[in-house]
């Protein structure tokens, strides 16, 4: 009996490793759309459920004195018209029929970030472009096993990379994790950051946000057979519990805004909150829609 | 010079921010009587450990001596983050072991058992150097006067050996009090650490003042501790 329990939790803990390659699970599938409520329908073990509730526009972060924000611009601007922005997130998000929401994602409101700054800073590596993403956002930006890259903010950085004259092979990979982008932008550590990066004004502050790339929101993640959730106010009760991310945008908001009474458990990082979610021991987990869509197409193929 | 103020003045608002409830946002204040209390119930926890396990060490009976020896090396030698995360992935998560309530107590109290596992090795180690200052002729001749082991060690050994360990406690006390921040791994998220990750995720173009806030208030814990142990390590220290 108490054998069984344990080779349960060691295989949700080896499902959870293995959330990049995909995992299979012996659960029967639950319904995988279920229409009125789930705008990015589910696979068989996690859904994402409710329309957005905020906007996050996701920038690519400069150094003040950065001679590439139009460029960066323009560069976007021309992946959007030639289709591949749109070829890049499809095939990113196969399987889970994500569809960003079209209307905050027209072509006019991307690309539209002024640059106040421009200077003509050099490289950190002279003749390459060293370009700081996320390592642990499967679908978003990514460290494969094999030490390879990939992901819709590593698509964007290879297109605009390509526009301003850098092949792939010219760019060097560097992890920038969300409370040490700031200043490695300063300290010229890196020449820009895609990396689910939120333009805030308090940001501009300190960096020059070229973009947005892409609108994302603020919604839930809970398991595929669980249809008690069509919101964030359906969360407002204190027996809820709601994982996010430490001294994150999201975990503040959703307490502050929307469900003042629930649970919140905040852990280092959102791979654990899966693995939470999985184990029953929280019922849903927020942050923007498309990491929660990365987290559930890593978890579902 | 009236910039940097103007800056501090911005930063003063920015700690100061309240909700909606009237509750202070960012309350750093809070945030270190969480690591206060944590260091208190882990140091409490890792004190009877240790001493339990010293006993343990010296005793005349081999097992007892394994185990004891198994122990210390075991959690001294595994990174604290490795058995906070443990705790909160493995023992809350899976294994799905719960002190009734509400999850934030559970979190503390696993947190504290982490953190008393670990330091427990190392309380263990400084008063086996305690013990070692206690001559050896001491416990024999407490064995030949008819006094079992137990009453030997209570009543001859450890109570020198306390008074010995005071500097290695004082250590260790101060390296927990530094390590209770480690919780935030563990989800903890009211102690210092995750304040102020929270504090840079929101507030940036402070971050020098951020750092600077929390160092300062380490350093204002630490020194009296420090200070404490060294005057208690030179007043308790037995004349011989």
């Amino acid at each position: 009996m108490m054998k069984k329990k344990f080779m349960a939790a060691a295989f949700g803990t080896m499902c959870l490793a293995l959330l990049a390659t995909g995992c299979s699970s012996d659960d029967p599938a639950a319904p995988g759309t279920s229409g009125t409520t789930s705008t990015i329908p589910a696979g068989p073990t996690l859904k994402v459920v409710g329309s957005p509730f905020t906007t996050e526009l996701y920038g690519v972060g400069l150094p003040f004195d950065s001679p590439y924000c139009e460029q960066v611009n323009t560069a976007i601007k021309a992946m959007i018209a030639d289709g591949t922005w749109e070829a890049k997130l499809d095939a990113q998000m196969q399987g889970v029929l994500y569809t960003p929401n079209a209307e905050k994602n027209a072509p006019e409101n991307l690309a539209n970030e002024v640059c106040d700054h421009t200077g003509t800073a050099a490289l950190v590596t002279s003749g390459r472009l060293t370009i700081g993403i996320k390592f642990d956002q499967p679908k978003l930006g990514f460290k494969n096993p094999d030490g390879t890259y990939s992901g819709f903010d590593v698509d964007v950085a290879i297109y605009v990379a390509n526009a301003l004259g850098f092949s792939p092979d010219k760019i060097d990979w560097v992890e920038a994790p969300s409370r040490a982008r700031e200043t490695m932008l300063e300290n010229h550590q890196v020449d820009m950051i895609f990396a689910t990066y939120s333009i805030t004004e308090a940001r501009k502050e300190k960096v020059e946000f070229a973009g947005p790339y892409f609108v994302a929101g603020q919604d839930l993640l809970v398991r595929g057979d669980d249809d008690r959730f069509t919101g964030p106010d359906s969360l407002n009760s204190s027996d809820f519990r709601l994982c996010s991310v430490t001294g994150s945008t999201p975990a503040q908001k959703i307490k502050d805004t929307y469900a003042k009474d629930v649970e919140l458990v905040e852990v280092t990082g959102y791979s654990e909150c899966v693995t939470a979610l999985l184990a029953g021991r929280v019922d849903a987990v927020t942050t923007d829609d498309i990491i929660l869509a990365g987290l559930a197409a890593a978890g579902t193929q | 010079m009236e910039a940097f103020f103007d800056y501090l003045g911005r930063y003063w608002e920015f700690i100061t921010q309240r909700d909606s409830d009237g509750d202070l946002i960012y309350n750093i204040l809070g945030a270190f009587w969480v690591n206060i209390q944590l260091t208190l119930w882990s140091g409490l926890l890792a004190l009877v450990l240790g001493t339990v396990v010293v006993a343990m060490r010296i005793s005349p009976i081999a097992s007892l001596r394994a185990v004891a020896t198994a122990y210390t090396n075991i959690f001294r030698d595994i990174p604290l983050t490795v058995v906070i995360l443990m705790m909160w992935l493995v023992v809350w998560t899976q294994l799905g072991v719960t002190f009734g309530g509400k999850m934030i107590t559970d979190f503390f109290v696993l947190a504290v058992i982490g953190l008393g596992l670990y330091h427990g090795s190392f309380m263990a180690e400084a008063l086996r150097s305690g013990v070692n200052t206690v001559p050896l002729g001491q416990a024999e001749a407490a064995r030949a006067i008819g006094l079992t082991f137990m009453q030997s060690a209570r009543m001859v050994v450890l109570p020198q050996a306390f008074r010995g360990a005071v500097a290695p406690i004082g250590n260790t006390l101060i390296a927990l009090i530094k390590n209770t921040t480690v919780a935030s791994v563990g989800a903890v998220s009211t102690e210092t650490s995750s304040t102020m990750a929270g504090m840079i995720e929101f507030g940036p173009q402070f971050i020098f003042l951020i750092f600077l806030t929390f160092a300062l208030g380490y350093v204002a814990i630490v020194i009296p501790v420090g200070t404490l142990s060294t005057y208690l390590s030179r007043k308790l220290a037995v004349k011989r």
